[in-house]
């Protein structure tokens, strides 16, 4: 073949190819059909490639680029093809394998805790922060743990305060039916007497009625520990007990947040002080404290401790214009109580009162965990429904903020 | 304590509402619990009499009435059926107030001029539409302001007094309270000059000065016992006391009055003229008002005539001597007594009263000669004009309160407040009035606090008072500063939490129980206890003991939810077990159903089951190294309830050979006795002491170095026989002491068609690796082959 046949045939190839539409080729199949067709060892531009050896050296300077600029011309127009080929299929891929993204998702199984346990935690973490260790003490206490030292005296009517479990301890309750008669034949109380006056009996244990009794514990440990008295800042949240009759809102089992401050000048304010700013980052820093007279044989003076309401924002009415339920239009609901230490709870575990000086505190976990969860039956929290317990969630934003 | 608006106000004038004085109170201390309205409820309504009645022209439905009130004629349109001419009505005229706000005008009713209302029962607030207006009794006069003739218009606040404030317990000691706080002075007590007769008082013996400091007595003769006046009624009506008759609602009105406890006897049931205040001797009854017999005994105080007892001194009296419309003569009681004798004695004879509530917390030593005095007179003016009383015989032997020293600025130290040394004296010396002393010296003030506040005692209680009456809100709010102390929770606490927070993340929701369970739930749960605890006096009969595991609550929770379509869950609770004689920290769980319990994804349910529930197990004691065994579970902590617990499904936990612990499936006969009836249902249970984990400390953690070198892994199969435990397996491996062996899990696990009879196989996936460099193959096969050798000593073989 001639240069000038070369040259023409080369055109022709040119011309086939660019008349070609790539574009056609709708898989890699087509295209590779292309690609042998315009590029495999025989495709005529191949030829002309291998056949480029038959010319002049001058005549394969003038052509041979020419016959490189239509192959990778070609190459590369196939090469953009295969590629566009390959997202057409990868984005049909996608479709045909797309999920259904509306079906339900798989929890993990994870548990919760207890609204108890969560709103005692809540209450002892802010109060940690503010530099009160835990305390603890028994469920069956002495009577001198739960009332004499907290200067509730025998023979005291604030002992009516507190309607009082008596515990006997140190019995096998396989015989409990032969025990309890026993108990019954010495006097303590007889099964055809209903009425559940309040009574004490000498020498008997009882139920904590109260976390008070672990004020008392956390100074004795002090004394005997260090035989001298030192500044104290505790909280002991536990269960307490009383003898009353269960129902929406009674419950012969709660729970308590006691605490105790303990140094030297300690005052009212501080008291004050304390507590505000507890109930500020229990509730929210919008809330107004209130402080009331109020008696509790182990403090002196005593304060009940107020809350604006929470739902009126102590306004006393509700949204709708009518009063509100939740405060009863007063704009304050009771919390805690607290008071400063009593002397002769000091004296009672041999700090001198007139060297030392605190407050104490107590609150009521199920009344807190009610308002603020707006639980209307105390009942709930012992029920154990999973329906109850799963609906308090652990990452709760906080509600009063 | 219920407290009439209307009777406190003749003890101090004051003119703000029920409302505001229900404010003040509480800001003093004293809760008020509710406000009632009592007695009618509206004014400027008289009784009219019906002159004449026409047809209304322009309605048909209506009249117009002539009415007289005796003094005037009102023409009144009325729209009721019952009216006729000459009944007597309610009229309320133009100006009068009715129940729910409504004031009467003069109004132009379908052009007749209507110049007041016929009420009835309704409009005045005294019972329900009856139909019609309400007709009056004939006898009654015109004229009369119907809401006096129909009784006192008051407000009744029901007051919580707490048990430091006997003092309180009356409308005089309220009224005292109000007065101290609000600078208005008590309106003068009048102490009556009572006529007294010669007749002779009895003999006062008193025994002991302890036990009754103060006895005031007098007699009554020719009394005519008899219904009382109706303000008499109505006044201890609202106050919630029935009246019984003149002489005994005297003694209740002064016990309302001035909190002094009264008692009377009719003197002709006495033996004798002499009064014995003495301990009752051991077998000595009486029968109280309550028609019921009191054994006694030497702790308890009687009042008795010389031959039997006639009253539980301060509790209730006799019944023989009780005054009824028969009595002519009368023995008054005024007394004081020791408040725990009184106490003790409503707790050992379970009697209470009026009476014994005041005097249990304490009354006012010099009150009793007073209200002798005032009850007298009362009973005078109303049971008889030829009545006659006697002097008083009094027994008294007072202590006198100590005066107590204090400065400003010690107050202002246990209250952290800048008052002012004058207010603070303004308010001490208020404070003791009436009765009491007040002096200042110096920079201190010496408070001697009346007869009544038996509850000032010291400095702090002083504190209180100014506190109390210039406002606990006029104490500033002072944040503490605090020492650098960190603050920590106690080792049990934490241990608590820990676990408690490891449960949780395994799906477990936390339960809570009481502490008591019935004697029936005990036995089911098959514990034997040694040392355990029982409640005395028990809510109910099935609630006393005082739980030693966990898990019967945890059970009853489990059928609580059955019951109420809730079948897949986790539980647990933490708690104390009462056992041995002391209080066990135990955390305990129960695991049933599957989860998620309903799925539309094939296969991602899991089942609770025995592995499952022990993985979370060890995974949560992982630091304690903790060991599970299948034999010898029973041993655990002191209280066995195996009877809970699977024979075959039950594994025993040990932490460095104390068993801490154990873990399995209910009992199938269980079950059932727990009210779980479907039989596929299994239910998994666990409990461990955490006093007893409290005490071994877990492993030191360090961190283990991450090998540079790839580990190579083999799959081997193996075949052994069936009752081979994997334990045993395990054990075999690990004897091969190879230390390039890092891992050996559990592939596959089976027996049956395609393996020999008795036999089972396994698939080990073996994780070979070493620190330094990587293992060659060599190397790893020849570790394969040594373990396989040691295989063979339990019979395993490698699968063909």
């Amino acid at each position: 073949m001639n240069s000038s046949d070369w040259e023409k045939e080369l055109e022709k190839v040119a011309r086939e190819i660019a008349s070609e539409n790539f574009s056609a080729a709708l898989n890699a199949e087509d295209l590779e059909s292309l690609r042998i067709r315009f590029l495999g060892r025989k495709a005529p531009l191949t030829e002309l490639l291998k056949s480029i050896k038959d010319l002049s050296v001058e005549e394969r300077r003038l052509l041979a680029p020419k016959a490189q600029q239509i192959k990778s011309r070609l190459e590369s127009e196939i090469e953009s093809r295969s590629v566009e080929i390959e997202r057409l299929r990868f984005e049909a891929d996608i479709k045909t394998h797309s999920l259904d993204l509306s079906l339900p998702p798989l929890f993990p199984l994870r548990g919760r805790f207890h609204p108890l346990t969560r709103m005692q935690n809540q209450m002892a973490h802010i109060l940690g922060l503010m530099g009160f260790s835990w305390a603890e003490g028994p469920l069956i206490e002495d009577d001198e743990h739960n009332f004499t030292a907290l200067n509730i005296p025998e023979h005291h009517s604030a002992r009516d305060m507190q309607d009082t479990f008596y515990v006997t301890t140190h019995v096998t309750p396989t015989k409990v039916g032969v025990q309890n008669s026993e108990l019954l034949d010495s006097g303590f109380r007889r099964n055809d007497e209903p009425e559940q006056l309040p009574f004490y009996i000498e020498g008997m244990r009882v139920l904590r009625t109260h976390t008070s009794p672990v004020q008392i514990r956390a100074m004795e440990e002090v004394m005997k520990k260090q035989k001298s008295p030192s500044s104290l800042r505790i909280i002991c949240p536990g269960r307490v007990f009383r003898h009353e009759a269960v129902d929406a809102t009674h419950s012969a089992v709660f729970h308590q947040v006691e605490g105790l401050y303990v140094d030297q000048n300690v005052t009212f304010a501080d008291l004050k002080g304390t507590l505000e700013e507890f109930l500020k980052a229990l509730f929210g820093p919008k809330i107004k404290v209130r402080f009331r007279p109020s008696y509790f044989p182990f403090t002196e003076p005593s304060a009940e401790v107020d809350l604006s309401c929470l739902f009126c924002s102590g306004t006393g009415m509700g949204p709708d214009g009518q009063p509100c339920g939740i405060c009863k239009k007063t704009g304050f609901i009771e919390i805690l109580g607290a008071g400063m230490v009593h002397p002769n709870v000091f004296k009672a575990v041999g700090y001198d009162p007139e060297i030392w000086s605190g407050f104490a505190f107590g609150i009521g976990v199920e009344r807190i965990a009610m308002l603020k969860w707006q639980i209307k039956d105390i009942r709930n929290f012992y029920e154990n429904d999973v329906r109850f317990l799963s609906q308090f969630e652990d990452a709760e934003m906080p509600l009063f903020a | 304590m219920k407290i009439s608006l209307s009777w406190l106000k003749e003890h101090l004038e004051f003119d703000f509402s029920a409302e505001d004085l229900a404010g003040k109170l509480e800001a003093l201390g004293f809760e008020v619990a509710s406000i009632e309205k009592k007695g009618p409820q509206f004014k400027g309504v008289v009784s009219a009499q019906i002159l004449q009645i026409e047809k209304h022209p322009n309605a048909d439905r209506l009249s117009v009435c002539q009415v007289t009130d005796g003094s005037e004629n009102f023409t009144i349109v009325c729209g009721a059926k019952n009216i006729a001419v000459g009944q007597k009505v309610p009229l309320a005229k133009v100006g009068a107030d009715l129940p729910g706000g409504m004031r009467i005008s003069r109004s132009k009713i379908r052009g007749v001029e209507s110049s007041g209302m016929i009420c009835s029962g309704k409009e005045l607030g005294l019972g329900a539409e009856n139909g019609g207006i309400l007709v009056l009794d004939q006898e009654l006069s015109l004229g009369k302001d119907m809401a006096s003739a129909l009784g006192e218009r008051t407000e009744v606040l029901d007051v919580t007094v707490t048990p430091n404030r006997p003092d309180c317990l009356s409308h005089l000691g309220l009224a005292r309270e109000l007065s101290l706080s609000l600078g208005i002075a008590l309106k003068d007590f009048k102490v009556p000059v009572l006529n007294v007769s010669d007749l002779v008082p009895f003999k006062i013996s008193v025994e002991s000065s302890d036990d009754c400091p103060v006895y005031v007595g007098r007699v009554f003769e020719n009394l005519v016992v008899g219904p009382s006046p109706s303000w008499l009624i109505d006044r201890l009506a609202s106050v919630g006391i029935k009246s019984i008759n003149n002489v005994v609602d005297v003694a209740n009105y002064i016990l309302m009055d001035l909190g002094q406890p009264l008692h009377v006897f009719d003197a002709d049931a006495l033996e004798g003229r002499e009064i014995f205040v003495r301990r009752a001797r051991p077998g000595e009854f009486l029968t109280a008002l309550d028609d019921k017999k009191y054994e006694l005994n030497p702790e308890i105080l009687v009042i008795a005539d010389k031959k039997s007892p006639q009253a539980i001194a301060g509790v209730m009296g006799g019944l023989s001597s009780a005054v009824l419309s028969k009595t002519k003569r009368v023995f008054l009681e005024s007394a004081s007594f020791n408040a725990a004798l009184i106490r003790r004695a409503t707790q050992r004879l379970r009697l209470k009263s009026e009476s014994s509530y005041r005097f249990e917390r304490g009354t006012d030593p010099r009150l009793p000669e007073i209200a002798s005095l005032k009850a007298a007179d009362l009973i005078l003016s109303l049971a008889g004009s030829a009545a006659k009383v006697s002097a008083a015989a009094t027994e008294k032997d007072v202590k006198e309160n100590s005066s107590i020293a204090v400065s400003a600025s010690q107050i202002n130290q246990i209250l952290g407040a800048g008052f002012k040394t004058e207010e603070i004296g303004k308010v001490l010396s208020a404070l003791v009035r009436p009765g009491g002393l007040f002096e200042v010296k110096g920079d201190s003030f010496f408070v001697t606090p009346p007869s009544y506040r038996l509850d000032i005692k010291e400095r702090a209680d002083l504190a209180e008072e100014v506190a109390r009456v210039l406002g606990y809100e006029k104490i500033p709010v002072h944040r503490p500063r605090i020492a650098a102390v960190a603050a920590h929770k106690t080792a049990r606490a934490a241990l608590v939490e820990f676990l408690s927070e490891r449960l949780k993340e395994a799906g477990f929701f936390e339960a809570y129980n009481y502490d008591f369970i019935s004697l029936a739930d005990f036995e089911l749960s098959g514990a034997e206890v040694k040392e355990g605890a029982l409640l005395t006096n028990p809510l109910s009969e099935d609630l006393t003991i005082l739980r030693p595991t966990l898990l019967t609550g945890l059970l009853r929770n489990a059928q609580y939810n059955f019951n109420r379509g809730n079948s897949s869950f986790r539980l647990f609770e933490k708690g104390t077990g009462f056992y041995e004689g002391k209080e066990n920290i135990l955390l305990a769980g129960l695991a049933t159903g599957k989860f998620p319990e309903i799925y539309w994804k094939q296969g991602r349910a899991v089942e609770n089951d025995f592995y499952g529930v022990l993985g979370v197990l060890t995974e949560s004691l992982s630091s304690f190294h903790a060991d599970y065994l299948a034999v010898d579970p029973w041993n655990f902590a002191g209280h066995e309830n195996r009877a809970l617990f699977h024979p075959a499904k039950t594994i025993g936990i040990k932490v460095q050979n104390v068993p801490v612990g154990m873990l399995g499936a209910l009992h199938p006969q269980m079950a059932p006795r727990w009210d779980i009836l479907d039989e596929k249902k299994e239910v998994f249970i666990f409990e461990l002491n955490l006093s007893l984990l409290e005490k071994i400390s877990p492993a030191p953690f360090f961190l283990k170095p991450l090998s540079e070198f790839p580990s190579s892994w083999r799959d081997i199969s193996i075949v052994v026989a069936e009752e081979i435990p994997y334990s045993e397996i395990r054990e075999a491996i690990r004897s091969s002491n190879l230390a390039e062996l890092k891992e050996a899990g559990l592939l596959d696990l089976f027996a049956g068609d395609k393996i020999q009879k008795g036999s089972k196989s396994l698939t080990l996936r073996l994780t070979f690796g070493r620190d330094d460099r990587t293992m060659t193959d060599k190397e790893v096969e020849a570790s394969i082959a040594k373990i396989l050798e040691s295989l063979k000593k339990i019979g395993a073989v490698l699968r063909a």
